[in-house]
C-alpha cells in the first residue's frame, strides 16, 4: 500500500522557486497568496507511480501560461502560439514533480506529463497531501499534491 | 563539434541549447524529439555528444543507450531529466551514460558535467 507523506508548502514554494528561477526568470520572485481564487485557465498534471503514489497538479491562467512560455521559449509574448503552451506547462509540472519524488520513499517512477484547459480529473488520487499558492508577477500560481490514500501521515520538509 | 539534444519537449530543448551556449558550448546542436528518432540521428551523423531526457514516448533515454550500446555505438552519452535520484544515476551509470543532469539546472551543472566528455572532442 502507498504511504500518503505530506509535502509542507514550504517545500513546495521552494521547489517552486528553484524552477521557477532556472527556466522561467533568473530574478523570479514568488509570493505567498493570501487569497488564491477558485478556478484556473490550465492545469498540469504529472503522476508519480511506485512506493510513493500521487499526482502533481500545476494551475495557472492564461496570462502565466503565456508569460512562462514565451520566458522558456526566450520569444517576445506576442510569438507565443497556444500549441506550445502545454509543453511548457508540461515540462514545468514535470520538474516539480520530479523534485517532489525526489523527496518521497523509492523507487518510483514519473510519467508523461498531461496537460488541459481548465481541471483534470484526479479520481484516482482524492486526498490532497500537499498545496502551495504563490503570486508570480502579480499572476496566482497553484500546485497541488494529491495521494490515494489517508495514512499513515508523514510531513517531509 | 556536434550535440545532440533529445527531448520530447521543444520547449525544453530550446532551454538545454541556450543552456549549452550560456555554458560555453558553440557547438552544432542537433534535435531529436525521442529516443528511436535519436538512434536514427545518431547513426546519420555522429555526435561527439548525446544530451538526452530519459521519459520520452516512443523510445526512453535508456533504451536509446541501452540499443546504442548495444550495437557496440560508444557515442557519449548524458542524462538531463527531471529524476536524479540515486537509483536512476546506478541505472544511467550502469547503461553507459557518462553522467545525468537533474532538472532544474544551470550553466555552471552543464559545464561540470560535460566538460570532462567533451575535452577530447574540442
Amino acid at each position: 500500500m502507498t504511504a500518503l507523506v505530506r509535502t509542507d508548502s514550504e517545500t513546495l514554494l521552494s521547489i517552486l522557486e528553484e524552477t521557477w528561477t532556472s527556466f522561467v526568470e533568473a530574478d523570479s520572485v514568488l509570493l505567498p497568496l493570501i487569497d488564491p481564487p477558485d478556478h484556473y485557465d490550465w492545469t498540469a498534471a504529472v503522476e508519480v507511480d511506485g512506493a510513493w503514489t500521487a499526482v502533481i497538479l500545476l494551475s495557472v491562467d492564461h496570462a502565466v501560461a503565456r508569460a512562462v512560455t514565451a520566458a522558456m521559449l526566450a520569444v517576445p509574448e506576442p510569438e507565443v502560439v497556444e500549441d506550445d503552451m502545454p509543453d511548457a506547462l508540461g515540462e514545468l509540472v514535470n520538474v516539480v514533480g520530479g523534485a517532489v519524488k525526489s523527496l518521497m520513499p523509492g523507487p518510483s517512477s514519473l510519467g508523461l506529463p498531461l496537460v488541459a484547459r481548465g481541471r483534470l480529473s484526479v479520481a484516482a488520487a482524492p486526498v490532497e497531501a500537499g498545496r502551495a499558492e504563490i503570486l508570480w508577477s502579480g499572476q496566482p500560481v497553484r500546485v497541488v499534491v494529491r495521494v490515494p490514500f489517508t495514512e499513515p501521515e508523514e510531513a517531509v520538509s | 563539434m556536434k550535440i545532440l539534444v533529445v527531448d520530447d519537449s521543444k520547449v525544453m530543448r530550446q532551454i538545454v541549447i541556450r543552456t549549452l551556449r550560456q555554458a560555453g558550448y558553440a557547438a552544432t546542436v542537433l534535435e531529436a524529439a525521442d529516443g528511436r528518432e535519436a538512434l536514427g540521428t545518431i547513426r546519420a551523423e555522429s555526435p561527439d555528444l548525446v544530451l538526452s531526457d530519459w521519459n520520452m514516448p516512443e523510445m526512453s533515454g535508456l533504451e536509446c543507450l541501452q540499443s546504442l550500446r548495444g550495437s557496440g555505438d560508444g557515442t557519449p552519452f548524458g542524462f538531463v531529466t527531471s529524476e536524479g535520484s540515486e537509483e536512476m544515476r546506478a541505472l544511467a551509470t550502469g547503461a553507459g551514460a557518462a553522467f545525468l543532469v537533474a532538472k532544474p539546472f544551470t550553466p555552471e551543472a552543464f559545464a561540470d558535467a560535460i566538460s570532462g566528455v567533451l575535452a577530447g572532442a574540442l
